[in-house]
């Protein structure tokens, strides 16, 4: 954030918006040479670093760009007071031998005052005029400098630009793909009111204040500034914004700012390590349940869900094939969280929710909507178990519903081979209702191998090339699959199998698998047993 | 039943009845008014008959205040008619006509819940231990780095707007020192925000040069009581006079003032520019940011003012005076800090500022008190109420033009002393914009 004076904007009829600095060669220059004077001055005073500062403005550049940059550096500045004697000290002795002696108005007499203070306290004259006024800001040292990069600082030049024009704004929209906790937790944390609705898709929120009801007012700028970060972090935004520029002003300005047009020029200063779960338990829900290779997808954080004038964001959402359940886990408590909790939990709706409660904490409250939500009580950790078997009720309850409606065998594919799982996702079905219709009919002219489906015109023709070949020679598993391969089919070793051969394996190279026809293997084992005899 | 609720410097008003005031807040499904008219939604509801709870104000446990405060009668009158008026209402007094005593009986007579908002830290320090003494309680105070709330507590204006969503419901009584602050589009918020039912505007300049002194009634209540410097003069306030020293810049000012302020009018010129009124000056100013010509003439105009307005000629005049009033009492004002630390470095006289620590600050001012200094120099700190008992002669190196500043800073030299004859002296560089920015302050 930025001084007002230093804001740079342009208007448009009734638009306005910040001037971005380009990330271009020029601006990244005065970006590069302002980060070198700063880094040049470490050990220097202040005030000669302003003077610096204030000389880079006449190179013609926009001065408000130079400053803003420079505001920026200061901050991250570390400044001491370096005096010989304490500055207030000083200060109180030579004032007090002024006062005794008479104001000096003379340089001789005022020469007399101070070498008598200088006497008292033990320094020089010199020394001391040093000291005297050592803890005005022009005088401070600077005694470190945390370096950042040109276009690091670029970018949070123009955040920076975009969080001061927002001082000005009365009411602010956006839309955002995520980072949902983060986003509404802070907006409660700074006391903001907001309305959720859904448009085209998307959640969009409205945020003001309490007093935005009564008239335009600018007071929660500030706050909806300190939004903005944690918005720009999620990818995928957009903010809208009414702007109020002066006060005497009646017009009010329209910001609208988009991830794919403005995103590139911002960057925040702070970003949030990936993937921060609120507790242990969550974590370790989280990567066991990834391993399971469910086919659902495990999302954190998911979409808000709007209950009553307020919204949830469940810790975990499940997602496969059109089918979304939500996981919110119930740790620590206060008896006012378990309150608010409950009081929204009711509110639900028809929503699948799974509550998770610590039943070392567990409590009367949850019992109550026990019957009506899917609560399961945890010690330590998170089981799987019951979590696994609700997403397979619900899979197979689908399915159910599903399987009367596809009609495999009137399907006309052309791909001489299909995976299921592809196939029912072409469909808009599970693809375990897939499966299951697959396994009562067949769909014309194909064969099913195991997840896929194998056109018999090409299962014929990959077996009369490999009996070609094998009737010449031996075959290695490379040499197969690249046969199977070049003709369009896929998953080599269950064609293989399907076709009735099978794979001799001498150890776990591939081209040391041999590849027989089943009835050979008998026979060949028949033979061997008949030399050994 | 109606619920009534405080949210964050608002009413929240449950149970579907509308009330003055009141609109319906969508966003959280009740009715909601400004916390301003806490007083009126009440009144409404009991002159309807209507049952309510009522939720809103919770201020902390108040004792029974008493102090040792004894009024002048025109203090008397003017508290009288501040209770006349339903215990609201600005009062008009002229610097260092005792404001501070009214407002301290207004307390022990309302004896509940009090919030006394400050424009300065100074003010803060001042309003804090003159609470202390009077009432012997531990004061409140939000401001400088300090967060205490308690029955009576003292805040800055800025604190006070930051804080007005958690505060708002914590007092009956607000009284607002240096009300002309008030009606600033942020300030004004601090008044809509807070319940305080009771509410004291306290100042010596109640107009504003913008017009927005039209908002106090309806922030504070009307102006109850009103006397003039001239009424005061001599009987309750220090005779003064008042002198104006013309110096002449050293030649080579003069040489650096001429070429600075050329470049300025002749942007003017060029630009066909007249810059009348304090709005052509705003356009002025805003222009600079587009026009880098605009930009360089502001500078070399602001060159120029710095070059009068710091002159080593008034070094050398106020040298001068000190040799002859050396034995007096002196407050020394400037426009700039850097002349501060000049004047305070030259004469070994101590400095006030923004950038002063708070506690030397304090120590300052005591001594000052006490005699053991007599000389301060400041900038604008000290404008504005704080108590400088028996200063008698006031400098003014350098100012701005406005008139509220003059009267304040007049005010700083007239607390009323047996035999005491203040002396406002004026130095002003010849031939320069500031006889004209002098001038102005006279009007």
């Amino acid at each position: 954030m930025l001084p007002s004076s230093l804001l740079i904007t342009r208007r448009w009829r009734d638009t306005i918006r910040p001037v971005y600095a380009q990330l271009n060669e020029e601006n990244l220059e005065v970006a590069r040479l302002l980060i070198q004077t700063y880094r040049n001055h470490v050990g220097k005073k202040k005030g000669e670093l302003n003077e610096t500062v204030d000389a880079l403005e006449d190179l013609g550049h926009d001065y408000r760009y130079v400053r803003g940059l420079s505001a920026l550096l200061s901050r991250r500045c570390q400044l001491e007071i370096k005096a010989a004697i304490g500055p207030v000290k000083a200060r109180r002795e030579v004032f007090k031998r002024a006062h005794e002696f008479g104001l000096p108005t003379t340089q001789d007499k005022r020469q007399v005052v101070l070498y008598q203070a200088a006497f008292e306290l033990g320094v020089t004259v010199e020394d001391l005029e040093k000291s005297l006024y050592g803890d005005l800001e022009d005088e401070f040292i600077m005694k470190g400098f945390e370096p950042v990069n040109p276009e690091a600082l670029v970018k949070q030049y123009n955040l920076s630009l975009t969080q001061t024009l927002l001082f000005y704004s009365t009411e602010f929209t956006f839309t955002s793909l995520g980072n949902w906790q983060r986003i509404f937790r802070q907006i409660k944390w700074l006391g903001l009111i907001y309305t959720i609705w859904k448009s085209a898709g998307k959640y969009e929120v409205r945020v003001d204040g309490p007093a935005s009801l009564f008239k335009l007012n600018r007071r929660y700028g500030t706050s909806l500034a300190k939004l903005l970060p944690t918005i720009i972090e999620s990818g995928g935004w957009t903010v809208k914004a009414k702007v109020l520029l002066r006060t005497g002003e009646r017009r009010l300005l329209n910001l609208e700012l988009d991830n794919r047009k403005h995103g590139r020029y911002m960057e925040a200063l702070y970003k949030p390590e990936e993937k921060v779960y609120d507790s242990k338990v969550e974590q370790d829900f989280a990567s066991r349940f990834n391993a399971m290779g469910t086919g659902w997808t495990l999302i954190r954080e998911p979409e808000p869900i709007p209950v009553g004038r307020q919204v949830m964001i469940p810790d975990f959402g499940f997602q496969k094939g059109g089918l979304t359940a939500f996981l919110e886990v119930v740790g620590f408590w206060t008896p006012q969280y378990i309150k608010e909790k409950v009081k929204k939990l009711r509110l639900l709706g028809d929503v699948d929710m799974i509550v998770a409660a610590d039943q070392d904490l567990a409590c009367q409250k949850l019992d109550k909507i026990g019957k009506k939500l899917n609560v399961i009580y945890y010690h330590r950790k998170i089981p799987l178990k019951p979590i696994l078997a609700h997403l397979k009720a619900k899979e197979k309850q689908l399915v159910k519903r599903q399987i009367e409606h596809v009609r495999v065998e009137s399907l006309i594919l052309r791909k001489p081979v299909v995976v299921v799982k592809e196939l029912a996702e072409k469909l808009g079905f599970l693809e375990e209702t897939v499966k299951e219709a697959l396994k009562e009919k067949t769909v014309l002219g194909y064969t099913r191998l195991g997840d896929m489906l194998i056109k018999d015109i090409k299962l014929k023709e990959i077996k009369e090339i490999l009996e070609s070949r094998l009737d010449k020679e031996e075959l290695n598993l490379v040499e197969a699959s690249k046969i199977i391969e070049d003709v369009g089919g896929r998953k080599p070793t269950s064609i293989l199998e399907a076709l009735g051969y099978k794979v001799e394996w001498h150890g776990i190279d591939f081209k040391l698998a041999k590849i027989r026809r089943k009835s050979e293997t008998k026979k060949t084992s028949q033979e061997s047993r008949v030399r050994e005899c | 039943m109606i619920l009534l609720r405080y949210d964050r410097g608002s009413l929240l008003i449950y149970g579907e009845v509308g009330t003055p005031y009141g609109q319906w807040d969508p966003r959280v499904g009740a009715f909601r008014a400004m916390a301003i008219y806490y007083r009126e939604v009440l009144a409404y509801l009991d002159r309807s008959r209507l049952a309510y709870r009522d939720e809103v104000a919770n201020p902390p446990p108040v004792p029974t205040f008493s102090c040792r405060v004894e009024l002048r009668p025109y203090q008397n009158a003017a508290l009288n008619a501040w209770f006349g008026a339903g215990k609201r209402g600005v009062i008009v007094l002229p610097t260092a006509a005792g404001k501070t005593f009214i407002a301290l009986k207004a307390v022990e007579r309302v004896n509940a819940a009090t919030l006394v908002v400050v424009p300065t830290l100074d003010l803060l320090d001042q309003w804090q231990q003159h609470l202390i003494d009077q009432f012997g309680i531990e004061v409140g105070a939000y401001g400088g780095g300090e967060q205490m709330l308690r029955p009576l507590t003292v805040s800055t204006y800025d604190s006070a707007y930051i804080r007005a969503e958690q505060l708002g419901n914590k007092f009956m009584l607000i009284i607002f020192d240096e009300v002309h602050h008030l009606p600033a589009p942020s300030y004004s918020q601090i008044a809509e925000m807070f319940i305080a039912p009771y509410r004291m505007g306290l100042t010596a300049t109640y107009e504003r040069e913008d017009g927005l002194h039209l908002e106090l009634p309806r922030l504070v209540g009307d102006c109850v009581y009103q006397l003039g410097v001239d009424i005061l003069s001599g009987k309750h306030l220090s005779p003064y006079t008042h002198e104006k020293v013309l110096v002449d810049l050293t030649p080579e000012e003069q040489k650096r003032y001429h070429r600075d302020y050329s470049v300025f009018t002749n942007y003017l010129k060029k630009k066909r520019m007249v810059l009348r009124s304090q709005e052509d000056f705003k356009r002025f100013i805003m222009s600079t940011g587009r026009d880098p010509e605009a930009r360089e003439a502001l500078l070399a105009r602001n060159r120029a003012l710095k070059t009068a307005l710091n002159s080593e000629a008034k070094i050398n005049a106020l040298a001068e005076f000190l040799n002859v009033y050396g034995k007096e009492k002196i407050l020394i004002f400037t426009r700039y800090n850097q002349l501060v630390y000049c004047v305070s470095r030259r004469f070994l006289i101590p400095a006030i500022t923004h950038q002063t620590p708070r506690e030397e600050r304090k120590e300052i001012m005591e001594k000052f008190k006490a005699g053991e200094y007599r000389a301060i120099v400041t900038s604008q700190v000290l404008d504005e109420g704080v108590d400088v008992p028996d200063a008698s002669i006031g400098f003014i190196l350098s100012g701005t033009g406005s008139s509220r500043e003059y009267i304040q800073r007049l005010g700083r030299i007239l607390r009323k002393r047996q035999g005491k004859q203040a002396k406002l002296i004026e130095i002003v560089a010849r031939e320069t914009v500031e006889t004209r920015i002098s001038q102005r302050r006279h009007r």
